[in-house]
């Protein structure tokens, strides 16, 4: 039941949200000619759109049975970051040097706490969604492909890592001095994030890549759509702090995050115009699934 | 514990000292100065459970950490899923310590198998320490056998030893706490629901006939075997599947009969007792008989049935299955067990163990294996098999389930509870169901149970709650609080295979780098007490009851450690300092 109705907010918010974006940032005679060209603009894309829905499988077959492949093959990092994380503000604070989640949550207050929740739910994916709405009003198809091949590049990388790295996030860990707040404020948040993800999911943190990813890719189209940049950026950071902030993510599953988007925004640029091999790729996904779900069934 | 880095340089050493060597020419002195291993800083990890799995093993496991790093030993916290951590605790042996909830239900004879040195090589809940000591045996198998009166005393003398020794550390025990819904069920228990027995005593209040609970911990929903140690600790769930002869409610001062209708202790010279069953049948039609009680305490006792070299017991009560010498079936309901002790009050204790079916566990009495190939050895299927579709002869019968979302059972109306007034059973648990299902959700955290309990979609949590979410609770008009003391215990379990933990002194230490007070006052928010002992009531002495301090006292006041202390403690006991780290010599 509340599974039904948080998704159901969820998917309003962001529709209102994105044809407010649409309305200011692309313009009428954008969303006329997109109207008109849809087909041909379409079957431009058509081979990305097919590689981003084999990753999505692919990547919740993945999912489905990674916390249990990830328990018999991956590492235990959790301490690592940990300490880690209680080295990184070491400039700051030379002589006694706070976890970084710790020190953030220090300046919480109910408003801050309020906005980074909406951020990290609702402005996280708006801020992926419009990119692709946006992009489709570009007579252009480089920077939808573009778009389509990095955010495929950051599910893949993420998943392996995913499977390689089990680790948990501070609000599980060090629950002495940060709170998961998004969870104990906000608790009907939690009945998404569970069923879109598993709690040793954390490193790297896959809200702080795609935020970047779309961030950096605001900045590549800056001529057709300016506005965007500044807006993109803001959104960008506030998901990236609010990872932290709400409890979710250590420092070191953000800073590798932020280089997995910039490493998938490459990946990107680099295949937006030599669309790749379609069925050579299908091929060996289903081989490597057939590999490793064969013997688990 | 890591060997390259101090290999490479003691290579680099030898090859400086060749040089050195060749020139200086006295080559025995720098072979003995070479030929030692160099030190290097102590360092321990600490393995535990998530936040999200037991709110509070991580906070002790984080004070305990901090503490012992300001002490100078390089600490880590490992928290990991409550299977995989039992798994690495009681099957592979592999932790140096860990910080988690030991499943007490009070009794002493738990203290022999946790602590009994015949036990260290067996994977489960015995002795998963790898403690040996040959005077703690003599008490441990002295409090079985003797009269309730010397039994106190010698338990008191287990108690003592336990503080001196340190195996363990016992830290506190946690509240029960639990929010209830009584709009439509109402009698719950003190504390919520604890036990199978406490479904039975619930009252229907209006017309709904479904009882929806909630669940944090989701090994059920997953695994149902009731003797894998990996995923049964805390949870009673599993009996309202299986019964017993006996059942102990948690109130009660004694086991009442349950699938023994009748139990007539004998006179003779070693105890017995000759006991009829009642008739009742699996929850697949077969009828429940002698044989299968039989059968059961035969295959928990070697779940290979004399298949393997050695036995291979259940990982999990194995210390009560001891206490049985013989089983001898005298007729289809008719059986009679002879103990290894005199002692009723002990003897009880294998009579609470679940019931098996003898023909869906008879054929798992085979060696596990992957793809045909025996990869672990010493290992039965019945210990690895999830068992999905439990087929027991509890009051409630497995309809399905989801992994990790829910489950859900029915009443089993041929169960003999549901009938009008049986024998001995208490009549607060006899006669018609309140309900004739229930489904149990899972929930990713207790906030979202409370959530879920606000917005009036179920009745009650399986598990228990946190104590962060009392106030939202207290707050609600609609949801009641319950809470009761717990018989489990949060303990720091030290590996006595491993040095520095072969080494009384230095648990001795690291006991005292705890401060159990602030602990429960901060990390508990109050829900709970300190004790530096297990067992609760008469079994405690009096100079070990918990009077604000421990006998082995914190380093420090208010849970401020003073590091001075704590490093002065580890010289005396002859460790060693390089500045204000901990250092020892070798790869350890």
């Amino acid at each position: 039941m509340t599974l039904v109705f948080v998704v159901g907010r969820l998917v309003g918010i962001v529709l209102l949200l994105l044809v407010i974006a649409s309305v200011l940032l692309i313009g009428r005679e954008r969303i006329a000619e997109t109207r008109r060209e849809f087909r041909t603009r379409f079957a431009s894309i058509a081979p990305y759109v097919g590689l981003l829905a084999i990753v999505l499988v692919a990547n919740k077959i993945a999912r489905d049975i990674g916390p249990d492949l990830s328990l018999i093959i991956g590492f235990r990092i959790t301490g690592r970051l940990h300490s880690l994380d209680g080295m990184l503000l070491w400039p700051l604070f030379p002589d006694q040097t706070p976890q970084v989640v710790v020190w953030l949550q220090s300046m919480a207050t109910p408003e801050l706490t309020a906005y980074f929740a909406f951020i990290y739910v609702y402005g996280y994916v708006f801020l992926l969604v419009f990119p692709l709405v946006a992009y489709l009003a570009l007579p252009q198809p480089e920077p939808l492909r573009r778009t389509l091949v990095a955010y495929g590049a950051n599910y893949i990388i993420g998943v392996l890592c995913y499977i390689i790295f089990i680790a948990y996030g501070p609000r599980n860990i060090i629950v002495d001095h940060a709170e998961g707040l998004l969870y104990s404020q906000y608790a009907q948040y939690q009945f998404v994030t569970t069923a879109v993800n598993d709690e040793t999911n954390v490193f790297p943190s896959l809200h702080t890549s795609m935020a970047v990813t779309a961030a950096l890719l605001a900045w590549t189209t800056r001529d057709e759509y300016p506005l965007w940049v500044p807006i993109s950026a803001v959104l960008a950071v506030s998901v990236v702090i609010s990872t932290m902030y709400l409890g979710i993510h250590w420092a070191s599953d953000v800073i590798f995050g932020i280089a997995l988007a910039w490493i998938s925004v490459s990946i990107g640029t680099r295949l937006e115009n030599r669309p790749p091999k379609f069925e050579r790729t299908k091929r060996r996904v289903s081989t490597v699934i057939n590999s490793i779900v064969t013997p688990l069934r | 514990m890591n060997a390259g880095p101090s290999r490479r340089r003691r290579a680099v050493l030898a090859g400086a000292a060749g040089a050195i060597a060749a020139t200086s020419g006295c080559v025995g002195e720098i072979r003995n100065l070479v030929g030692r291993s160099r030190t290097s800083q102590l360092s321990l990890t600490i393995a535990t459970l998530p936040a999200g799995d037991d709110p509070y093993a991580v906070r002790i496991a984080n004070r305990l950490a901090d503490n012992l790093q300001a002490a100078g030993i390089e600490t880590l916290v490992d928290a990991i899923r409550p299977d995989v951590l039992l798994r690495d605790i009681l099957v592979n042996h592999d932790f140096d310590l860990y910080v988690a909830r030991y499943p007490s239900q009070g009794d002493p004879d738990e203290i022999r198998s946790m602590l009994y040195s015949a036990y260290a090589e067996e994977a489960g809940w015995q002795n998963p320490f790898g403690f040996s000591n040959l005077s703690f045996d003599e008490l441990l198998d002295e409090q079985r056998i003797v009269e309730d009166e010397r039994r106190i005393e010698v338990v008191h003398e287990i108690q003592r030893e336990i503080v001196r020794e340190q195996p363990f550390t016992v830290v506190c025990y946690p509240d029960h706490i639990n929010a209830v819904r009584t709009d439509r069920f109402d009698r719950w228990p003190r504390g919520g629901l604890n036990a199978a027995v406490d479904y039975l005593q619930l009252d229907r209040v209006d017309s709904e006939t479904t009882l929806q609970l909630l669940l944090r911990n989701s090994r059920i929903t997953r695994n149902r075997n009731p003797i894998a140690a990996e995923y049964r600790d805390q949870g009673y769930l599993i009996d309202l599947l299986y019964d017993s002869l006996l059942r102990f409610p948690p109130d009660a001062v004694a086991p009442i009969n349950w699938l023994a209708e009748t139990v007539s202790w004998g006179d003779g010279s070693t105890l017995s007792a000759t006991i009829q069953l009642r008739e009742t049948s699996w929850h697949d039609g077969e009828p429940v008989t002698a044989d299968d009680v039989a059968f059961t305490y035969e295959f928990l006792r070697d779940s290979s049935l004399g298949e393997f070299d050695s036995p291979v017991p259940t990982p999990w009560r194995r210390g009560r299955l001891s206490l049985i010498d013989t089983v001898s079936v005298l007729s289809d309901r008719e059986l009679r067990i002879t103990f290894t002790t005199d002692n009723r009050s002990v003897a009880y204790r294998p009579l609470v163990v679940p019931i098996l079916p003898e023909h869906i566990w008879r054929d798992r009495a085979v060696a596990a294996d992957l793809a045909g190939v025996d990869i672990v050895g010493q290992t039965t299927e019945a210990l690895i098999t999830s068992n999905e579709a439990a087929v027991g002869s509890g009051p409630f019968r497995f309809v399905d389930a989801a992994t990790d979302e829910s489950l859900s059972i029915e009443t089993f109306p041929d169960h003999f509870v549901y009938r009008e007034q049986p024998d001995d059973i208490p009549s607060r648990f006899a006669g018609d169901p309140p309900f004739d299902r229930i489904e149990f959700t899972v929930v990713p955290s207790h906030d979202a149970a409370v959530q879920v309990l606000l917005d009036n979609d179920a009745d009650s949590t399986a598990d228990g709650l946190q104590a962060s979410v009392v106030p939202r609770v207290v707050r609600a008009n609609d949801l009641s609080l319950r809470i009761r003391p717990a018989n489990s215990f949060y303990h720091i379990g030290y590996n006595a295979r491993r040095s520095p933990m072969t080494d009384p002194n230095f648990r001795r230490i690291v006991s005292r780098h705890i401060d159990r007070t602030s602990i429960v006052s901060e990390s508990l928010s109050g829900y709970g007490s300190p004790s530096q002992v297990p067992l609760t009531g008469r079994w405690v002495p009096e100079d070990l009851q918990w009077d604000g301090e421990a006998s082995l006292p914190f380093f420090g006041t208010d849970g401020e450690i003073d590091p001075e202390q704590a490093r002065e403690a580890f010289r005396e006991a002859g460790y060693q300092y390089d500045g204000d780290t901990l250092i020892r010599r070798g790869d350890s």
